[in-house]
């Protein structure tokens, strides 16, 4: 009896704790088989899994580390058995049918992949996952085209055109085929209207590129025959205005703005854009039809002022190196546009009095005045208009320029008053200060007391860093070379520099004529010179210019250190105020083979090439 | 009355022929004469130099030009002597390439200077314009590449040619092809781990795979070792091939691995073999041998031939790295003397994917131009196979020391003296040698 409850504990003990122990291995094995796998092992982790999935072949961790491992090993054909084995234990698995497609794929067998990932999709053919399963698969084999073609089929088998729109859009975009993603993206926005920047986002992408970009805007062109979405006009619009197309841009701006009852606020953004791409022409275009909308009245002043503005640069672009401004010599072909633009900053202050838009509007006002005008008493109004406003970002800039108009007037005193003024105003900027210094000297240098200037020009030159620092280096130097050696010649000097800032050029030429003369030691007789010419040049008297240049050439040819500027000077008053090519050819080459060391040498071979029309 | 005129007119006809003869000889003769006591042109290729680079570009235009030159071998840097033309020296002035008029006396004397057997120094005629294509994706731009920045710089004209064209056996109308920064193992450059879901490697990527297929690859690691094979085919048959950076160690590689598969799935779809390390064939290599491949997918490095590997680059010093140019034979080696011409013997180094090569992995028939002194580390070779020859150069960018993807490209104007550029640029003329008795 005690021998039969023995035996029958035992045997429960063992029927109990058998399969424990038993589970408890098959864990130990493939926690072990993983770790092989992971260690880049897959023979011993194989051996493992094999040996796993051979006591549990329902498993499916197992039947995938076999899987896996197979695939490692390149075992292509004994992946498929396994996966076709097991299939026939769960016949309507579609992951599995992919699963073995891959492996087919891998295996080199292309047709029977094909045919594999077909009975993934019959498995249920109206089912989107089904597709979805499928196209992972082939994307994962890096099967781009058949990916996509499937998410395509899917569209019709489940009768649903928006399935995978995004997925489609993004798989064309790396494919290189952006109509088709720009197609899909669309299709996508149709769907929901309010992710136009989203789509603008994703779609920048491949927007940078020309020919992606082009391709895109004949893809929303052809949509827009079918249909007149605001949101295909907006992505079509910022297509454009991508590819700088602004003309066209500018034309899809207005549809928007009237269809969306913007009353121009589209077209002010638009403009807004243009101008800061420096597309003034088209910006000025749009400022006006924005302004003429109406726009509402709390953005009018920003459109009248940018319109204003874009004028302005307009007028300066149509400027050519041959004029500038002066009392003597043609005048700039900008002084004509200029008006318009001055006439839309005068509107700007009658209509906005006491505001900050009627400040800047004078300060605009001022500069046209000032350096395309040549109009002293008008600048000097117009910039003590903004001095006396309540803009202090404005005051301190106007009080400089009063300060450039009083010297150009030749009312020095003025001027230094002006430019102390800001130098001791604790509120200018260091930048302002700068500047305001540098001019002070330089009156301080035309009223011939060159030792105050120095000291003047010493505080401005110690700081490398402000944008005057050169200007100021320059004088001081000059300065410091001929202050002591010479000073009645360097207070002619002064005198004449002083008149050609005055514009008075046939003075100025008179002035330092005189001074050769007299100071025919000096040593910044060929200084002098130079300066003639230039102001020849300014005068465009060309062919005086050149004969000073070569007479500065002739004369000096043993002690100037300025003859390769005079023969870069000569070759620039061909090429630019002549127009002679050949003779600014041979005036550069002349540069190179006389003065082969020269500063100037950079920039004549650059010439050199330009006028020869080599692709550089 | 037909037939007695006949002879006058042929005698006429003969005595005018006659004098055209004489009169072209005479012509000829005045040429030769003018030849001889003309002029010479010397461009210095020494400190004296203000442009090397556009050095180069002069003796190359020269030679478009159909005037030919002399490279004088160790005279001065690597000294160009051209006859004395006003339109050489126009182009010299406006290329910013210093040069100095000598006489035809002087000339002579230079001359007999570089051609003393105890002088190592020689002359080489260069007779024609080079062809060369440069080896560039698409769409390339010559912003990230020191061989086409070089090559723009010095305005040497040249093709791109692409996995088509080579293909196509198109090589063979080019007496120099240039490699830069090229993956020819198809691993993409291995940017995969830090560049994975950059635009431009999935555009590469996608490129790439295009055009494997395209050419009916279905592997874009197997068109690049058909492209490999075409290019050892085009050297074996007298092509000279440049290789630069990458496109060194990883030519040999995809050489090596034939008849193996070493990318890793995210590369090629599928694993490497697992013994693809002992599936390599060194025999097939042209100049590296019983190296070791880097298995790991994700390290920025092909194998153990670059020293240092490339992700410990940011350990070296720039201000002590230096490498040293070997001094050749120039009368009796003059390619690798070519090769070396330069105006200093050390240069500075600068870092690549692939910047020096261990000379232990380095097979004992090539020749080494430049090493880094006192270390396993070569960073210039040279070699023959068939009737060609290669050229290997580690390292990127000469002038930028450690350059990285998206940084701005070198502007070579403010470099025209580098010697590493220069190097580039000795791999460029020596097609153009008028072809001498070998001396040995």
């Amino acid at each position: 009896m005690s021998g039969r409850v023995v035996a029958v504990v035992t045997m429960t003990i063992v029927v109990l704790v058998c399969p424990a122990m038993q589970a408890q291995d098959a864990s130990a094995k493939f926690r072990l088989a993983q770790s092989y796998e992971q260690g880049g092992d897959f023979e011993n982790a194989l051996t493992l899994y094999r040996e796993l999935y051979a006591r549990e072949p329902s498993n499916y961790m197992y039947f995938d580390g076999l899987r896996r491992s197979l695939l490692q090993l390149k075992r292509y054909d004994e992946a498929a058995g396994l996966i076709r084995h097991r299939l026939g234990m769960y016949p309507n698995d579609a992951n599995l049918f992919c699963l073995l497609g891959g492996a087919l794929y891998q295996a080199g067998n292309e047709r029977e992949a094909d045919a594999a990932w077909e009975k993934a999709i019959a498995t249920e053919p109206t089912n989107p996952n089904a597709y979805r399963l499928v196209a992972n698969s082939l994307l994962e084999h890096r099967l781009l085209d058949k990916g996509a073609a499937v998410f395509k089929r899917a569209r019709i088998a489940c009768n649903d055109p928006t399935l995978f729109t995004l997925d489609l859009a993004q798989l064309l975009a790396v494919s290189m085929d952006y109509a088709g993603a720009t197609t899909e993206f669309l299709r996508y926005l149709e769907q929901a209207p309010m992710q136009l920047l989203y789509v603008q986002n994703r779609m920048a992408q491949f927007t940078a590129k020309e020919e992606a970009r082009n391709e895109a805007i004949l893809v929303v062109r052809e949509a827009l025959r079918k249909s007149n979405d605001m949101n295909l006009y907006r992505l079509l619009g910022w297509l454009l205005q991508e590819g700088k197309r602004y003309e066209e841009a500018f034309g899809v701006y207005k549809t928007i703005d009237r269809m969306a009852n913007a009353r121009g606020a589209e077209l002010y953004a638009f403009a807004e854009r243009a101008y800061k791409e420096g597309a003034f022409a088209i910006a000025a275009e749009a400022y006006k039809a924005a302004i003429e909308a109406p726009l509402s009245p709390q953005r009018l002043p920003y459109a009248k002022y940018g319109y204003a503005l874009a004028l302005k640069e307009l007028s300066v672009q149509s400027d050519t190196a041959s004029t500038q401004a002066g009392i003597e010599g043609p005048l700039p072909e900008s002084q004509a546009r200029s008006a318009s633009a001055i006439e839309r900053f005068r509107a700007i202050i009658n209509e906005y009095p006491h505001t900050e838009f009627a400040a800047r509007s004078a300060f605009q006002i001022g500069m046209i005045q000032y350096s395309r005008y040549f109009d002293l008493d008008a600048a000097l109004a117009s910039f003590t208009i903004v001095q006396q406003s309540s803009v202090p970002a404005l005051q301190y800039d106007a009080a400089i320029k009063i300060g450039e108009v009083l010297t150009a007037k030749g009312d020095t005193t003025g001027a230094m008053q002006w430019f102390r003024t800001v130098i001791a105003a604790p509120n200018a900027t260091p930048d302002q200060q700068d500047e305001a210094t540098y001019r002070l000297a330089e009156v301080q240098y035309f009223n011939g007391n060159f030792s105050e200037a120095l000291k003047t020009l010493e505080a401005v030159s110690t700081n490398l860093k402000a944008d005057y620092a050169n200007d100021a280096l320059l004088l001081l130097a000059f300065l410091q070379e001929n202050t002591l050696t010479a000073p009645a010649p360097l207070k002619e000097f002064a005198r004449a520099d002083f008149l050609a800032r005055q514009k008075k050029y046939t003075e100025a030429i008179t002035a330092l004529q005189f001074l050769i003369e007299k100071y025919p030691q000096v040593l910044f007789v060929d200084d002098a010179l130079l300066r003639i010419a230039s102001l020849q040049t300014l005068a465009a008297r060309y062919n005086d210019a050149l004969l000073t240049y070569q007479r500065l050439l002739s004369q000096f040819k043993e002690s100037s250190i300025a003859l390769d500027k005079a023969q870069f000077s000569i070759a620039e008053v061909y090429d630019y105020r002549l127009k002679d090519k050949a003779q600014a050819l041979a005036a550069y080459e002349r540069l190179l083979a006389d003065y082969p060391q020269s500063l100037y040498g950079e920039r004549a071979r650059k010439r050199i090439r330009e006028l020869r029309g080599d692709s550089l | 009355m037909i037939e007695d005129r006949a002879p006058t007119h042929r005698l006429q006809s003969a005595r005018a022929l006659l004098r055209r003869l004489l009169g072209l000889c005479g012509l000829m003769i005045l040429v030769a004469m003018q030849a001889l006591t003309q002029g010479k042109i010397l461009i210095p290729m020494d400190l004296t130099q203000t442009d090397h680079l556009k050095a180069y570009g002069i003796a190359y235009w020269a030679l478009t030009k159909g005037i030919e030159l002399d490279w004088l071998l160790n005279y001065r840097g690597g000294s160009f002597m051209i006859d004395a033309h006003e339109i050489v020296a126009a182009e010299c002035r406006i290329r910013g390439v210093a040069f100095m008029p000598i006489t035809a006396a002087d000339a002579a004397l230079i001359y007999a200077e570089v051609q003393r057997n105890d002088n190592n120094m020689d002359v080489i005629r260069l007779e024609k314009a080079p062809k060369v294509a440069v080896y560039v994706p698409p769409g390339f731009q010559p912003w990230d590449d020191a061989v086409t920045l070089a090559l723009e710089y010095a305005e040497i004209h040249y093709d791109k040619v692409w996995d088509d064209e080579v293909m196509a056996d198109k090589l063979h109308e080019y007496d120099w092809l240039h490699l830069h920064h090229e993956d020819f193992t198809g691993q993409y450059g291995k940017f995969y781990a830090s560049f994975a879901q950059a635009s431009w490697y999935i555009e590469q990527q996608m490129m790439l795979e295009k055009e494997a297929k395209k050419l009916g690859f279905k592997k874009v690691s197997e068109l690049k070792k058909a492209v490999a094979r075409k290019i050892k085919e085009y050297i074996a048959g007298g092509g000279f091939m440049f290789a630069m950076c990458s496109a060194t160690d990883t030519y040999d590689i995809a050489l090596a691995a034939e008849n193996t598969d070493i990318c890793d799935v995210m590369y090629d779809g599928d694993p490497p073999d697992r013994d693809a390390q002992q599936r390599l064939d060194f025999s097939k290599t042209l100049a590296f041998t019983n190296f070791t491949l880097e298995r790991n997918p994700l390290r920025y490095e092909y194998s153990d031939i670059d020293q240092p590997p490339s992700d410990v680059l940011g350990l070296q010093n720039p201000e002590t790295d230096y490498f040293t140019l070997f001094e050749f034979s120039a009368k009796f080696d003059p390619v690798p003397t070519m090769l070396t011409q330069n105006h200093v013997n050390v240069i500075k180094g600068f870092l690549g994917q692939t910047t020096n090569f261990k000379k232990s992995l380095i097979k004992s028939s090539v020749i080494i131009l430049a090493e880094k002194e006192g270390m396993d580390q070569v960073r210039y070779l040279h070699g023959n196979f068939g009737r060609g020859t290669f050229t290997f150069y580690g390292g990127h960018d000469p002038e930028d020391y450690q350059h990285a993807v998206g940084d701005p490209p070198t502007d070579l104007s403010l470099h025209k003296n580098s010697p590493g550029y220069r190097l580039i640029l000795n791999n460029i003329l020596f097609p153009a040698a008028k072809k001498k008795q070998q001396k040995t």
